[in-house]
């Protein structure tokens, strides 16, 4: 008898449960419909042809219009688990709780995405499905475009071709995505315009087009770099303070491998492939000789707030240092990338305070010879 | 709250005239942090309010010695507002704001808006540069001049303020709509974000 109450309670409290979960989806459902279905979801395949017709009349040589034009007409999935998948997720995140917690819980919610995850933002999220080429259509889209364009001829001496092609493609997956997806990813593109634009951008430079870019910019600057690698050899042997690197940031008088972090933090970024991810190498370098400096002066007493401040001209210096030390090949071809392939807004922020910065270095080793005086 | 719009701001000075020293202060309000730790002065963000909107300054302090004038430009690329610092108590730090104005003008973004600091004010008593001088060459070149002191802090407010009210004037009557936002299609127009569109039914999603 007792059992039997218990379980009639146990039954009780589940469907309470179930009812308020089902009238908050019905709320959230009333409230964002309209960005549900702002777009025609089931149009994105005809809009994706109609623009690909244009792309074809524009890069006449270029194999992966052509290329997605087939994949459209071959595209027989709906599709439909990534949207609703994107509309749950955001409905969950739209109800999580505001308290915190001293023990976070967490709860388990079956999608009907096949594997588990943990993602922080509907941007991760999104970047999940981005590595199911086989049903997914965007990632289909960059897997053929990069598969494509790896097999396409460029000129040797011009990047504005390879620029041209891969800002457009990232243009169209994005009105794509918008199609895709609908309202909701609509949202998030009004909030964070430029995050979903290199996260395309990261997918579509695959290693093959990496190379060929980096590749170009050798040929294109084939002097500029033959004079930076002799006097990157030639002047292996300056000390911090031949660069006018104050005292007490000579940290080479202190330890053999002088800023060793920030040296191998830079050589990253031949690594990576996309412009974003070669921002956060060389932001990441700078904030590594910050934390150079700290290991040998942080917790010493006779140095003051004043001294640990690092202006312009020592993050230059030091920045010089660091970039002669990596000894990394065709380090302007990786800045250019940034600059040809990356966002422009990107570049006003920090990350391109660093870029510039590495750009003087690159400038100011060039003409090492020639400046007298510049070590004095 | 986050900021509607977003500017890069340039110092520019001859080496030891207090440029990092202002834009710390105007950053962060005071020298001294609570924790010492190595601080990289060189990128720092100023948040400004002005009729109702968050504006946020990236402010790019610059290179002073003479060794790396010639990198300048990289740095002043793309600025829309830059602060010429000069040393009241040095000479021939003011000549170099001359060079600087001229600069700027000539090869800097043509909507720049410039103002000068006359800085280490609290020295007034080792004052090189009459305020006279000072101000008679501002005005002649159009430019508005503030007294500054990045130690007492004296005038620092005012000039970021008024820099960014200047270059958010200057950048909304060159750009209308630059609140709104989309998404620049591939012939490099802009794919504007429609309103919603008809609803579709509920199960055509999901």
């Amino acid at each position: 008898m007792g059992a039997q109450c218990s379980i009639d309670r146990k039954e009780k409290t589940r469907r309470r449960y179930f009812k308020i979960i089902r009238k908050q989806k019905e709320l959230y459902l009333k409230k964002h419909q309209l960005a549900i279905n702002t777009y025609n979801f089931k149009n994105w395949l005809k809009h994706m042809i109609r623009e690909l017709k244009s792309l074809q009349e524009k890069f006449p040589e270029a194999l992966w219009p052509q290329e997605l034009v087939y994949l459209c007409k071959s595209w027989k999935r709906a599709d439909l688990k990534w949207r609703s998948n994107v509309i749950w997720y955001n409905y969950l995140h739209s109800y999580k709780s505001n308290i915190p917690l001293p023990d976070k819980t967490v709860t388990n919610f079956k999608l009907p995405l096949p594997s588990t995850f943990q993602v922080d933002s509907l941007l991760d999220f999104i970047k999940t499905h981005l590595s199911h080429t086989e049903d997914h259509f965007i990632s289909a889209m960059i897997f053929k475009f990069t598969d494509s364009f790896d097999k396409q001829d460029f000129p040797k001496y011009d990047i504005k071709p390879i620029i041209d092609e891969i800002n457009d493609f990232v243009q169209l997956a994005l009105q794509t995505l918008l199609n895709y997806y609908g309202g909701i990813v609509r949202d998030l593109i009004k909030k964070k315009d430029g995050d979903i634009s290199d996260l395309i951008l990261t997918y579509t430079i695959s290693n093959k087009i990496h190379e060929t870019a980096l590749n170009t910019y050798l040929e294109m600057y084939k002097c500029e770099e033959s004079k930076y690698q002799q006097n990157i050899e030639k002047f292996q042997y300056l000390k911090c303070k031949d660069f006018g690197i104050k005292e007490l940031f000579q940290l080479d008088l202190h330890l053999e491998n002088a800023y060793g972090a920030s040296i191998d933090k830079l050589r990253d970024i031949e690594k990576v492939n996309s412009p974003i991810e070669k921002l956060n190498v060389i932001t990441k370098a700078a904030v590594e000789i910050c934390n150079c400096i700290d290991f040998i002066w942080k917790e010493n007493d006779e140095t003051t707030q004043d001294d640990l401040i690092i202006d312009s001209d020592q993050i230059l210096s030091i920045f010089m240092y660091v970039v002669l030390k990596a000894k990394i090949k065709n380090l302007r071809g990786h800045v250019k990338m940034i600059y040809d392939f990356g966002r422009k807004e990107m570049q006003n922020g920090s990350m391109g305070y660093y870029v510039i910065t590495l750009e003087a270095c690159i400038q100011q080793i060039e003409m090492l010879e020639n400046q007298e005086g510049f070590f004095e | 709250m986050e900021p509607s719009q977003e500017f890069k701001i340039v110092t520019l000075g001859e080496g030891r005239v207090g440029k990092t020293s202002l834009t710390l202060k105007a950053a962060r309000g005071q020298f001294h942090e609570d924790e010492r730790s190595t601080v990289n002065a060189n990128f720092l963000q100023k948040d400004i309010t002005f009729q109702g909107n968050q504006i946020r300054l990236h402010l790019w302090d610059t290179a002073g010695q003479e060794r790396f004038r010639a990198l300048a430009p990289n740095y002043y690329r793309g600025a829309k507002g830059a602060i010429v610092v000069y040393d009241i108590t040095d000479k021939s730090s003011f000549d170099r704001v001359v060079s600087w104005v001229k600069e700027l003008s000539m090869q800097a973004d043509k909507d720049i808006c410039i103002v000068i600091a006359g800085n280490k004010c609290d020295r007034e008593k080792e004052r090189q540069i009459s305020k006279a001088e000072a101000m008679e060459y501002a005005r002649k070149v159009g430019v508005l001049h503030f007294d500054t002191s990045a130690k007492t802090g004296m005038g620092v407010e005012e000039i970021f303020s008024e820099l960014g009210r200047l270059v958010y004037e200057v950048q909304m009557k060159k750009n209308p709509g630059t609140g709104e936002r989309g998404y620049k299609s591939r012939k490099g127009k802009k794919i504007i974000i429609k309103k919603e569109e008809e609803v579709q039914k509920k199960k055509d999603c999901c």
